[in-house]
């Protein structure tokens, strides 16, 4: 395939010959960026909301009750998203919310991305016995109606936050470990990895410096495809009160205190629910690009 | 056939097995059930006797076994709550929920590989990038969401649909939607990706190259083969609907088997939650097996006894 007859809106590795620096810059760079600049304005939200928020997200001044947003006749610029039934500030607790979603995304893909990837390294170098066991227990993992299970224990625990992430985690390691499993069984009969076993490297040296850097990209992808999944599990449990616990502000609560308001009050709801759609629909678009730029054989197919 | 689908059946009730006892433990993890029922000023003696009536008296083993011996027998106790047999409360919702999740299941396969099939055909025009909005945007919105958007443009605003609960096909179309709209979005997106794929190959040439109509080509060639990888999605997508349906039901008051234990859980009344976990799990592992057949029914590559 000649440069030319790639797709124009799928960015390539490939630097084209023309000059200047606008020609460095990886393809669909426009898009990257505004898809960053959408994470990075949720990510500084998250870290620093307490000095963003222009209210305490908890401070309820029952005299400003639901108040409409800005450009509803009775909004006002004091409260630019309105207020819920309490009269605390919707747009306050949306930013002191983006915290929860990001203690829970920079929790829970570490974690499931470490656990998931050591045990498929191990399976898929060692073989064996190990791998016949973790992969059954992948199987079993997968074909679990994962909420149900989340709900039991959230139910047995009591909601919480740190329930939450490490039920995530318990759920989202499996499709690491198959992942990284499979391209170590196809990894460990290759050359290099073959001419490193020869030369006596331990089996430690050659999963972390032979076949880990050969399964990073994959498992980068996953981990940014990931974390859309995340956010709406979070939200999702936190919607059916087994999330969040109850001085947590979560976008999932939120919705789901809105929803009583629904009739008159459709922003309640109506915010927290974009909110959660646009950081899911920027991390399956970052996930799709780093796809494509990371492994251009793919490129054609999705 | 036989001596493939034998362990694997196997399997599979080992899975239930595993499924059914972790239930078990949790349910009697959650919390006692007669702490949350009996009034304040309940006698030691009237509360001993409620719980000797429920069996929680016995060792915990001796409640396993006999719990166990319930599973196989059908029989899993009564409804604390409502005192009616824990299965008579399950299997009597049983049918709403399965007609939700069919009704689910039939919207994503009308909607998802029709529109996937067009949008790889036509790729790179105005429908395919369409396609592919939807389909980011049907993957990055939560299903309550979107039930309550439904509620609230059809029902509130246009005053077309019921907001909730289970009569009429009216009342049936939103839970429908709701519970479709992240497997069709995936679907919409697979099949794409399958048709691109299995277009690039040499034999969808070839048949171009003799001369076959466009339609023959892509109907008898190309979907066939695209929906082979397909059917293993799609099965893992119907067994997920009777799971997934928990928030959809409780969004739209769906008198359901999601909704039973939702409330059963914040209830404490073990007995309903174990029967519907397990009805749940059985109707899980009963379509892995299936799709694992028709898998190797499908598609003559695979032959049975090599491979997973």
């Amino acid at each position: 395939m000649s440069a030319q007859s790639v797709r124009t809106d799928t960015p390539g590795a490939l630097i084209s010959r023309r000059r200047g620096w606008m020609s460095r810059l990886p393809r669909g760079w426009p898009l990257l960026t505004l898809y960053l600049a959408i994470i990075g304005v949720f990510v500084v939200a998250g870290i620093f909301a307490d000095w963003i928020a222009p209210h305490d997200p908890t401070d309820q001044t029952l005299v400003n009750r639901l108040q409409g947003p800005v450009w509803q006749e009775d909004g006002a610029y004091e409260h630019i998203l309105g207020t819920d039934g309490l009269g605390r500030d919707t747009f306050s607790r949306l930013i002191k919310g983006s915290q929860t979603s990001l203690l829970v995304i920079a929790t829970v893909i570490p974690g499931s991305l470490v656990l998931g990837t050591a045990v498929g390294l191990l399976a898929g170098w060692r073989r064996g016995a190990f791998d016949s066991f973790a992969m059954r227990l992948v199987e079993v993992q997968l074909a679990f109606p994962a909420l149900l299970f989340a709900l039991l224990i959230a139910a047995m625990l009591g909601p919480s936050l740190r329930n939450v992430i490490v039920i995530l985690i318990v759920f989202l390691w499996a499709p690491y470990a198959r992942l990284v499993r499979a391209e170590a069984l196809s990894l460990r009969e290759r050359e290099f990895v073959v001419a490193a076993r020869t030369l006596g490297a331990s089996d430690l040296r050659v999963m972390t410096r032979h076949l880990l850097p050969n399964v990073v990209n994959s498992v980068v992808i996953l981990a940014t495809l990931n974390v859309s999944t995340v956010i709406i599990a979070e939200a999702s449990l936190s919607f059916l009160g087994a999330g969040a616990g109850p001085e947590t502000i979560s976008w999932g609560k939120m919705v789901s205190e809105g929803r009583d308001l629904l009739k008159i009050r459709f922003w309640l709801t109506g915010f927290p629910g974009i909110t959660i759609m646009i950081v899911a629909l920027v991390g399956n678009l970052l996930g799709d690009w780093l796809r494509d730029f990371l492994d251009p054989q793919l490129r054609n197919v999705q | 056939m036989a001596a493939h689908l034998i362990p694997r059946v196997l399997q599979s009730i080992a899975v239930v097995f595993v499924v059914v006892s972790l239930v078990f433990v949790g349910s009697r993890l959650i919390g006692d059930p007669i702490e949350a029922y009996s009034a304040r000023n309940a006698t030691q003696e009237a509360i001993d006797a409620a719980r000797d009536r429920l069996g929680l008296l016995d060792p915990m083993i001796v409640q396993y076994g006999n719990f166990l011996w319930g599973v196989l027998r059908l029989d899993f106790g009564d409804s604390i709550f409502s005192e009616q047999p824990a299965w008579d409360e399950v299997s009597s919702r049983l049918w709403a929920t399965v007609q939700l999740s069919l009704a689910a299941f039939v919207l994503i396969l009308a909607v998802g590989v029709p529109i996937g099939v067009l949008a790889a055909i036509k790729r790179g025009s105005i429908p395919d990038l369409l396609a592919r909005l939807l389909a980011l945007v049907g993957q990055a919105m939560p299903n309550f969401w979107l039930g309550l958007l439904l509620i609230f443009v059809f029902a509130v605003q246009l005053g077309w649909l019921p907001t909730s609960g289970r009569g009429g096909f009216d009342n049936l179309i939103m839970p429908a939607i709701t519970l479709a709209g992240f497997g069709a979005a995936a679907t919409m997106r697979l099949t794409r990706s399958g048709m691109l794929e299995v277009l690039s190959n040499d034999y969808i040439r070839t048949a171009r190259a003799k001369g076959l109509a466009n339609r023959t080509v892509i109907v008898r060639h190309a979907l066939r083969n695209a929906l082979l990888g397909l059917v293993t999605v799609l099965g893992i997508m119907l067994a997920q609907l009777l799971a997934g349906s928990i928030i959809v039901e409780v969004v739209f008051a769906w008198p359901g088997v999601g909704r039973l234990i939702f409330r059963s859980i914040s209830l404490r009344d073990f007995p309903v939650i174990q029967v519907g976990v397990l009805v749940i799990a059985v109707w899980f592992v009963a379509i892995n097996v299936l799709v694992d057949l028709s898998y190797n029914i499908l598609d003559p590559r695979i032959r049975v006894g090599s491979g997973a």
